[in-house]
């Protein structure tokens, strides 16, 4: 006959440890600790999880703030733009430096095919 | 176990009774039979309490169960609705509104947010902080301490910071960043920003009754593509459905429910700024030097309809609105009605020509007078021209001329070509406030004739400046009568999303290609020799002059106009140009036809169109009667 293991020893002689645990999760204050450090333990999780969303959330406004300062922004340029690009302005600002319109007639439009302006572009004669 | 107890209960009394009783008697079995039938009534009692107790109780638990079903099933939504009002707030999402731009992207209505500062003057005095948050608000604002002061330091709960020129203050970019920064670190008790948006329209009165404008009470589109487009250019409002935290945020750690907010379109029109500009210039010029008192220039492609530019006098900021008077705030070029004058001769020619009822080559014997439905019709120069034919009809502008022709069509054909070319009908441009124009129907004979050759050159008849651009478009386009229209395209989603681009729309064929191509050649040659446009060295030029008198009891009330299109054969443009009773001079040939000459040589060098005639004769062709033009010149 083999000798017992002295950690399995039980009353009913050499068994299962697990049994043992058992038993003793059945004794009343093991089992209030064992409670306590689970309820605990899930706390803790909640509570890390609620930061989380908190820090998420402060992020969150964080960015939607940032993204309506942005639109904002982009609106003044959108209009600024428009200022600027307006017949009105270009035309106040030629004449500020000196620039009148080109009286009627002053350009010349002329039609040229595709070989001839190549022609041109290439230097040769069209 | 509660029918053990009952029965126990009821059994009591009998036990006690039983009890205190006097001892049985054996006589004969007598006194058994009587104590049983005794215990047996006693027990029949007991039961029947039992069922009492029982049926209470039951109805009891009925009610119970009823009570429960009526608030856990009828009640339901009503009271979760009411637990949810206590703990979750709805906040509404604005939709930005879409911005307008023209043909080439120029931005022509943006919507800007600034923030106003707001104040509570009770909440500042109340932590004694009036100079800290003045002295801070002067620095971070631009204003004079002053003037924070004047505006603070006053009894009541609620202030909203004005600036120099009265009107609420709103913050630049930087300015707002700053002060965000200052309410963040707790330096402005008592103050805080509220977010206002403004429509801006960055090239102020550019096309502003085409643009219309946004009120402030509501942010509607007033007027012009803001109204016409309000749902496109407003988008949907979105909402969140959350907790809220106690500052009243909204909290992510909480469930949500939320319809995002779907931005306005950005709408993309058919009007070129540029085109436009000059159109506005040239109109407030020529309206100064023939001190008319308004006018109107329409520019539009008669291939698609596409409106380049329409501009009126006079016009307003609609950056500044609420200073303009209400009737500027109308388009006139879509809304007012007005006689066209010389101007309908070719449409009245075109359809002559059209029906058959006469040729290019027709001859007309001009007396000087026509007398229709017992009336004498002059010339506008009460002279007689003799024999003429069409050509010379419309070069010598002849109201007898013209008169006989619409006589020859008769009216209910010319009235068919009439509603062929729109008018009395609204052309259909995307614009609100469309008039349909004016089409008398007289019920005597005499005055249904006389009426017929007034309308044939262009009296007695009301019609909108669109009506007749988009009627010399119709000649301009082989006799197709186009829509017209302003809006190009609309990009959903503030721009991101899909892009649709409207289509050209052929309303009708008006008269027939043949027709069309007939009535440009003699409005080439009527150009040539009536009102000089052959200026434009080069080019071919379709344009009929129009001078009006609706009221004979009143000259002074004239409308000066010019009608056509170039290159007379193959049209980049139609150009009107009116002037509303110019005191100069009020004919067309002189009032309007120099500013429609210029414009013109404008747009032909802006679209780069090359010269379709060599010399500096504007005609090649003189028509179908084949006749020089320098021949046709009185």
């Amino acid at each position: 006959m083999d000798t017992p293991d002295p950690t399995l020893d039980s009353p009913d002689g050499p068994g299962d440890w697990r049994m043992r645990a058992l038993a003793a999760l059945r004794r009343p204050l093991a089992l209030a600790i064992f409670g306590v450090a689970m309820i605990g333990l899930i706390a803790l999780l909640y509570l890390h999880q609620v930061a989380a969303l908190a820090a998420a959330n402060d992020r969150l406004a964080t960015l939607r703030a940032e993204q309506a300062r942005l639109e904002r922004q982009d609106a003044d340029q959108r209009a600024r733009l428009g200022a600027v690009t307006s017949p009105a302005y270009v035309d106040e600002r030629a004449r500020a430096l000196g620039l009148v319109p080109a009286p009627l007639g002053s350009a010349l439009i002329v039609s040229i095919n595709q070989a001839t302006l190549s022609a041109l572009r290439d230097g040769g004669q069209p | 176990m509660s029918r053990r107890g009952s029965l126990l209960t009821a059994l009591t009394p009998l036990l006690a009774r039983a009890r205190t009783s006097s001892r049985p008697t054996w006589d004969g079995g007598r006194s058994w039979r009587e104590r049983e039938r005794s215990e047996q009534a006693t027990l029949r009692q007991a039961r029947g309490r039992q069922a009492v107790l029982f049926l209470l109780l039951a109805g009891v638990l009925a009610a119970l169960l009823g009570r429960t079903a009526y608030w856990q099933l009828g009640q339901r939504d009503a009271l979760a609705a009411r637990a949810d009002a206590q703990h979750l707030r709805a906040f509404a999402i604005p939709a930005g509104r879409g911005a307008i731009y023209d043909a080439n992207g120029r931005p022509l209505a943006v919507s800007v947010t600034q923030d106003s500062v707001i104040a509570d003057p009770d909440v500042i005095r109340s932590v004694k902080a009036m100079d800290t948050v003045v002295a801070a608000l002067a620095t971070l604002t631009g204003l004079p301490q002053a003037r924070v002061r004047a505006q603070l330091d006053v009894p009541g709960a609620y202030v909203r910071l004005r600036g120099a020129d009265g009107k609420t203050l709103l913050l630049q970019q930087a300015r707002s960043d700053g002060i965000r920064a200052a309410l963040a670190g707790g330096d402005l008790p008592g103050v805080a920003l509220i977010p206002v948006v403004t429509r801006v329209y960055p090239a102020g009165d550019l096309a502003a009754q085409t643009l219309g404008f946004v009120s402030l009470n509501g942010g509607a589109g007033q007027y012009g593509v803001e109204q016409r487009e309000q749902r496109l250019l407003a988008g949907t409002p979105g909402q969140l459905y959350t907790a809220v935290d106690a500052a009243g945020n909204p909290l992510a750690t909480a469930p949500q429910r939320s319809t995002p907010a779907v931005p306005g379109a950005d709408l993309t029109l058919t009007l070129d700024a540029t085109v436009q500009y000059w159109a506005e210039q040239g109109l407030a010029r020529t309206v100064a030097q023939t001190g008319a008192g308004g006018g109107t220039v329409i520019v539009l492609d008669p291939r698609s309809g596409a409106i380049r530019a329409l501009a009126n006098v006079p016009s307003f900021d609609p950056n500044a609105y609420a200073r303009s008077p209400l009737a500027t705030l109308q388009n006139p070029a879509v809304s007012a009605v007005y006689d066209p004058g010389s101007v309908m001769k070719a449409v009245t020619i075109a359809s002559g020509i059209d029906a058959g009822a006469v040729e290019p080559g027709t001859l007309f014997d001009d007396t000087g007078t026509l007398v229709a439905g017992g009336t004498p019709i002059h010339n506008w120069d009460l002279s007689a021209h003799g024999m003429v034919n069409m050509t010379q009809v419309l070069q010598f502008s002849l109201n007898t001329g013209a008169g006989w022709v619409a006589t020859q069509i008769g009216r209910e054909r010319f009235d068919r070509y009439l509603a062929a070319f729109g008018f009395g009908a609204k052309t259909g441009v995307d614009l609100p406030d469309e008039s349909p124009g004016i089409i008398n129907v007289p019920q005597a004979a005499d005055e249904a004739a006389l009426q017929l050759a007034e309308n044939g050159f262009g009296e007695g008849i009301g019609v909108t400046p669109l009506q007749v651009a988009a009627a010399y478009g119709a000649l301009a386009n082989g006799g197709v009568l186009m829509r017209p229209y302003v809006v190009a395209s609309v990009a959903a989603d503030g721009g991101a999303g899909a892009v649709t681009r409207t289509q050209p729309v052929a309303v009708r064929q008006a008269v027939s290609q043949p027709a069309a191509r007939s009535i440009t050649q003699m409005l080439v040659s009527s150009a040539y020799v009536e009102t000089g446009m052959y200026l434009l060295p080069g080019y071919s030029i379709a344009a009929k002059t129009g001078t009006s008198t609706p009221d004979p009891a009143d000259p002074t009330v004239t409308y000066a106009s010019v009608a056509g299109y170039a290159p007379a054969y193959d049209p980049r443009f139609v150009l009107l140009v009116k002037l509303d009773h110019p005191r100069t001079t009020i004919y067309g040939a002189t009032a309007a036809a120099p500013l429609w000459r210029a414009l013109a040589a404008q747009l032909l060098t802006y679209y780069q169109v090359p010269p379709d005639r060599t010399g500096q004769g504007n005609v090649q062709t003189a028509g179908q009667s084949g006749q020089d033009p320098n021949k046709l010149l009185p």
